[in-house]
């Protein structure tokens, strides 16, 4: 027999691995990464947000999944089309590697596959005609190395040996002919009293050899991005100083710094001291030749991209009067600045134009209402949107005004305004400006996509819609596409403004959508990929979510071994095998509580805890009432069971009942003794106090799941010197129990009370399989903790769920 | 959409605190708020005085709280699930009906209404029986969730937690004593714990006796240490109640009498 | 039939939670049967509506004792329920105003009855008559101590405090040792309960929820 047994669950649980192992055909899941595409093949690739398991290439115009890249679990993936390839780089699971794929756009054969230790999530990637380039941090216990791989683009070969450096790379920045430059932060060790210090390296590696052509050091941490062009790069580096004044007192300085570098030779050719009040605003902004800054404080700076005195690199420099709002936006030698002036407590919102070549003002035009950012200039025309707000609170209400301005003179050419607030920043395509609107209409938000010419400044078309949209508008030569919160897929005529088709997605989209010969294709938070034609009629649904959860494999396996062990007995004891059960105190007092409020003529009073019928604690209480409602049944003894939820009411009706006409009294069954109160926590406390105060049960039962009001009905209960019997399987909760009650059933007791009571054969079966469950669990603690003890980790991936 | 005051259920300080900073900053009440707060404390003192005894100030509070709380349920549950999840979803569905698109996870919920009217059938004589069905299908969710959710939320979690090396070594490579100590009560209070509810042998003899024995010391004492953790959280929330007075109606009883 | 078919539902769905639970492609159906439940819980309420107006209804019929109460209660209901129904529940609505003035302080108020319960509890306790509820006195104290700054100074107070801190007795020993690994047995305990009456329910060996035994 003992051989069996074993053999049993050993079967089980070697066609548990055999079925997972088999099932393991496709995985991904939700959430995905925004799709990559192909727009020259048609063929899009997604992988998935959060456990990467796969990559997928699928083409539009054969609509089906053409490929299928197995990754590692990881966190993260960045996916690149290139030509005719594929760039994988994903973080492995156990967080120390990167695992690269290089996979056949057409095909998905991979090409090629290498892993990069390194713990961080970021990878930089830079490419050139035949090489990859590969640029990431490694931790060695607490310093950060920084090392750059060159592989091959089609055989993956290594190009030279890594580029190494002490730091974190922060970026790896391209110049115009064709090469990177490598951007470090580097942290020094903190040594006595002097705390550890900041800087920043330029390195420029040779792409033949991988070793640095030149090194430049800069003192503090990057304020800005660099960005190169013609042969210089620009950024803005701010450092903390700290200065003893004469009074001895320390005062910390943060020293604001321009800096340009010569990307041929590493020659620092500018450095610039912003003054301590001047904050830049964002990163130098490249305008006919040169790099201009704008401060929070309203000043625009230009600099000599080469100048012949390094410490004098200021070109021109103007005072806007007004705090920038944004960035600058140059076009043609323009530049274009929102700004803000405080005018007592008003804000008085402007636009400032520039001309970059002399610093010369150009125009200034005041605007009605706050600047929606970012600004749009098109080709002759500078789009200006401002939001104007009426009202306060409630009763707030928005317009938006919408003004062409000509961007030689800073007239206006026409203006438009609409009720509502911009929901979307502004998107132009050709002469076609699409703004996205929400507005109240009577007590509901309507969300409005309206097309402008931007040529006259007519308003051609509007589309209300009541669903919230939450994709980018995607648009092509006939109709404007988008995505909505309840699940839509929308197209729109481009003409005229009608809605085209309406497809029920049936969730979320989860990626912005791509568009091949007319058919769109997108995936949805559903883990579906749908591909969808130009009547809105579905070409193909393709479901890539897998057909087995990997994660999950424990929770089967725990599932199997313990079900067997509980079936096991169940069935032992159905064919008639005697088991013995030990006495459970707080079941013994059953009888005695319901008998002595017999004999005080009281009633018995029984609540089965404030979850519905979706808790067990629940089911195994209304089981316990079944055997109690038998006994007052017999003794003839009024039962009480107000209820805090209708469907266990009315089950609990059901159930005693049943027990009244077993014991053969069904006369004196009273249906409105089990009645309900309210599914309020503290409503149903109140009303049950009542009953406990006025009738004065002399027996209380408290069986299933209980929060917080546990020790306000138990103490009220004692008060009223009833017999009280709780049980409960929350940890909580027990605790007040078993201080205010007669007898408590702790936890598991609760679910073996059903059992216990009903004396049903198969019932006593499965409370030996229970056993037999903590037995298994015993042991595999015993055995856990004694391999853990010999540093055998493993064991502990094996009760992993996550 | 659920009221924004749920949020701010006055349990815990935060309704009091905005009523106060309100107060502090020139607030103007309305009748409305004067009436309500001074029923809010009427009711308050009615709750307090069942702690003296039973009375009809109590019998009144506790009445009108079963009715109210109970209306309070029915109408969210209205607002909150009827509406959106049957009316809302069979709509949806309906619609992508007309646009020529099956949905069958929306339309679906038409059976969730069906099994819902079943329910009631209990009322009509002789049809009871059909109400045991949506009833088994509730079961049916209980029990299917009550073995996964169980295994992956309890037994795994809770067995993975409880493997620790029964020898912690120092980063110095020697014996930490009081880790190490701690891990072995951590596995012997674990386990003895589970024996003591061994239902098919006796709680004697030198594994089962003893060991139960130890289970029970170690649960009653993690009873204690429960209990003893929770005093000092009941207590603020008497003490939130009495800030009642002070925050709120303290400036309503000003602002009632014009002083 | 009017037992099988039910025990067939029960069967079945639990099956189908339990299959959708590993099957990702099929994990929206775990979401939707929920909020099936909770239509069909909602349904249910019209069951306990009926249930308290009944019982309400039947008092004030028969002028039972203290039969104006119930009047009291029917109002509220009605009040409450009509107008979160008719009018709508959000800001500024009557429904909004019960919420506010009448649901609120009273719940606050009776959970904040669980001030003077708890001290009642504790005080029974004090006289401790076993072993056990000795050990549950006396930890309880200790975390108690702990908990309130006049504690921390009574513990200080005593010879030996400089060796052994209060808050590590009871953070690292009472919490993280004695109090995990109760928590943690009862857990496991219930846990095995849970799954073996899920599993006794599937199998339709327990089914006393359809009323009775056999």
């Amino acid at each position: 027999m003992k051989i069996r047994k074993s053999v049993f669950l050993f079967a089980v649980a070697i066609l548990t691995v055999l079925f997972c192992l088999c099932a393991q055909k496709a995985y991904a899941g939700k959430n995905w990464s925004d799709q990559a595409f192909s727009e020259k093949e048609g063929i899009a690739v997604v992988g998935n947000e959060d456990k990467y398991e796969a990559v997928y290439g699928i083409s539009i115009p054969e609509k089906k999944v053409i490929w299928k890249v197995g990754m590692p679990k990881s966190h993260s993936v960045h996916i690149e089309i290139d030509g005719d390839m594929v760039i994988l780089v994903a973080l492995e699971d156990a967080g120390f590697s990167k695992n690269v794929k290089v996979v056949d756009l057409k095909t998905g054969k991979v090409k090629w596959e290498e892993k990069i230790p390194s713990a961080a999530r970021k990878t930089e990637v830079f490419k050139d005609q035949d090489t990859i380039y590969f640029g990431v941090d490694q931790d060695y216990r607490d310093v950060m190395k920084a090392k750059v791989y060159a592989f091959n683009k089609t055989s993956g070969a290594k190009k030279w040996t890594p580029y190494e450096a002490m730091g974190n790379i922060k970026g790896m920045v391209p110049t115009q002919n064709g090469d990177f430059i490598l951007i470090l932060e580097k942290t020094s060790q903190a040594k006595g009293n002097k705390p550890a210090e900041k800087s920043i390296e330029l390195v420029k590696i040779d792409k033949n050899t991988g070793k640095d052509v030149w090194v430049v050091p800069v003192k503090g941490t990057f304020a800005s991005i660099p960005t190169e062009h013609e042969s210089v790069v620009y950024f803005v580096t701010q450092n903390i100083e700290t200065v003893k004044g004469s009074d001895g007192k320390e005062t910390v300085n943060i020293v604001r710094s321009f800096q340009a570098v010569s990307s041929e030779n590493g020659q620092i050719l500018s450095t610039f001291v912003f003054a301590d009040k001047d904050k830049p605003y964002g990163d130098p902004v490249y305008a006919a030749g040169n790099p201009v800054v704008v401060t929070e404080q309203g000043k625009a700076i230009c600099f000599e991209s080469k100048p012949s005195d390094p410490n004098k690199p200021v070109k021109w420099e103007v005072d806007l009067g007004a705090a920038p709002q944004s960035n600058i936006l140059v076009q043609d030698q323009l530049a274009y600045i929102p700004t803000m002036k405080l005018d007592g407590e008003n804000k008085v919102y402007s636009v400032v134009c520039l001309d970059t070549a002399s610093g010369q003002q150009k125009w200034t035009n005041k605007v009605d209402g706050v600047p929606e950012l970012p600004l749009i200039v098109a080709k002759d025309t500078v789009i200006l949107a401002t939001r104007i707000t009426q009202g306060e609170g409630k009763g707030q209400t928005f317009q938006f005004k919408l003004q062409g301005i000509n961007p030689l003179d800073g007239k206006e050419k026409w203006n438009g305004i609409a009720d509502g607030k911009l929901e979307n920043p502004l998107f132009l395509k050709d002469n076609m400006l699409f703004v996205m609107l929400a507005a109240k209409k009577g007590s509901k938000t309507v969300h409005i996509i309206s097309m402008y010419d931007i040529t006259t400044g007519a308003a051609k078309w509007a589309y209300e819609t009541e669903s919230v949209i939450n994709t980018k508008l995607f648009v092509d030569e006939d109709s404007a596409d988008f995505g909505t919160k309840d699940g839509f897929v929308v197209s729109v005529g481009i003409a005229d403004g009608k809605e085209l088709y309406k497809y029920n997605a049936k969730s979320e989209l989860d990626t912005t959508i791509a568009a091949s010969d007319k058919n769109l294709g997108f995936a949805t938070q559903e883990g579906e990929y749908i591909i969808i034609n130009d009547k809105g009629v579905v070409e193909k649904e393709m479901n890539l979510k897998p057909w087995f959860d990997m994660k999950k494999i424990s929770i089967l396996l725990g599932c199997l071994v313990l079900s067997a062990a509980l079936s096991w007995y169940i069935y032992h004891a159905r064919k008639g095998k005697e088991m013995f059960v030990r006495k459970i105190a707080g079941l013994q007092a059953i009888d005695e509580a319901v008998g002595r409020s017999t004999e005080m003529g009281k009633p018995v009073l029984y609540i089965t805890g404030l979850a519905d019928v979706d808790d067990i604690q629940t089911l195994a209480s209304l089981s316990i009432l079944g055997h109690i409602a038998q006994k007052t049944a017999e003794y003839d003894t009024p039962l009480v069971v107000p209820c805090c939820r209708s469907v266990v009411m009315s089950t609990a009706q059901e159930v005693v009942k049943e027990s009244y006409l077993k014991a053969g009294r069904p006369d004196t069954y009273r249906s409105e003794n089990i009645h309900y109160l309210t599914d309020d926590q503290f409503g149903y406390v109140a009303g049950v106090d009542g009953i406990m105060v006025r009738e004065k049960p002399a027996a209380n039962f408290y069986m299933g799941k209980f929060y917080a009001e546990s020790l306000i009905l138990a103490e009220t209960g004692h008060s009223t010197g009833a017999i009280q019997i709780a049980g409960t399987a929350e940890a909580a909760q027990l605790p007040f129990f078993v201080a205010a009650c007669d007898y408590t059933l702790i936890g598991e007791e609760l679910f073996a009370a059903s059992a216990y009571l009903s004396k049903d054969a198969q019932q006593i079966g499965s409370l030996k399989g229970q056993d037999m469950a903590k037995a298994i669990i015993l042991a595999v603690v015993a055995a856990g903790c004694l391999l853990l003890t010999f540093e055998m980790h493993w064991v502990k991936l094996l009760f992993a769920t996550q | 959409m659920i009221p924004t005051s749920i949020y701010n259920l006055s349990v815990d300080f935060t309704g009091n605190q905005l009523f106060a900073a309100a107060v502090e900053a020139g607030k103007k009440f309305s009748t409305g708020e004067i009436i309500g707060v001074w029923i809010a404390t009427a009711l308050t003192i009615f709750i307090f005085s069942f702690l003296y005894e039973d009375n009809a100030m109590y019998k009144f509070a506790e009445h009108l709280f079963v009715g109210v709380s109970a209306g309070y349920v029915m109408a969210t549950t209205y607002n909150n699930v009827i509406k959106p999840n049957l009316f809302g979803k069979i709509q949806s569905g309906i619609v992508s009906l007309m646009h020529g698109q099956f949905v069958w996870k929306d339309l679906s919920f038409i059976l969730a209404g069906l099994m819902g009217l079943m329910l009631l059938m209990k009322l009509v004589p002789n049809m009871g029986w059909l109400s045991r069905w949506p009833l088994s299908f509730m079961v049916g969710i209980a029990s299917g969730l009550g073995i996964v959710f169980t295994m992956e939320a309890l037994v795994l979690k809770q067995i993975d937690a409880t493997l620790v090396p029964l020898i912690v070594k120092t980063a110095a490579n020697s014996i930490d004593i009081g880790d190490t100590i701690k891990n072995w009560l951590i596995v012997i209070g674990v386990c003895s714990g589970l024996i003591y509810f061994y239902f098919s042998k006796e709680h004697k003899g030198l594994v089962f006796g003893t060991m139960s024995r130890i289970g029970i010391f170690v649960l009653m004492m993690a009873f204690g240490a429960a209990f003893g953790y929770t005093v000092m959280a009941r207590v603020s929330l008497l003490i939130g109640r009495m800030l009642f007075f002070r925050d709120q109606w303290w400036p309503v009883v000003k602002a009632t009498f014009h002083f | 039939m009017r037992r099988e078919i039910p025990m067939a539902i029960t069967t079945l769905t639990g099956l189908i939670m339990i299959i959708v639970f590993f099957v990702p492609r099929w994990e929206d159906w775990s979401d939707i049967f929920l909020k099936w439940f909770t239509v069909i819980a909602g349904f249910a309420l019209v069951l306990g509506a009926g249930s308290l107006l009944l019982v309400n209804l039947n008092k004030i019929s028969r002028k039972a004792s203290g039969w104006g109460y119930n009047v009291v209660l029917i109002i509220g209901l009605l009040a409450t329920a009509g107008s979160g129904i008719i009018q709508g529940i959000g800001p500024g609505t009557m429904f909004d105003f019960i919420f506010v003035y009448f649901f609120t302080p009273l719940s606050a108020t009776m959970f904040s009855l669980l001030a003077f319960y708890i001290a009642s509890a504790a005080f029974r306790a004090f006289k401790a008559k076993s072993l056990e509820a000795g050990l549950l006195l006396v930890t309880a104290f200790i975390v108690m101590l702990g908990r309130v700054p006049i504690g921390e100074m009574m513990w200080n107070a005593l010879p030996f405090a400089q060796s052994i801190p209060l808050t590590e007795i009871i953070e690292k020993w009472i919490m993280g040792c004695f109090n995990t690994a109760g928590q943690r047995a009862i857990m496991l305990g219930a846990s095995i309960g849970i799954i073996s009456v899920s599993l006794k329910i599937l199998l339709g060996i327990e089914r006393s929820y359809l009323g009775g035994g056999d």
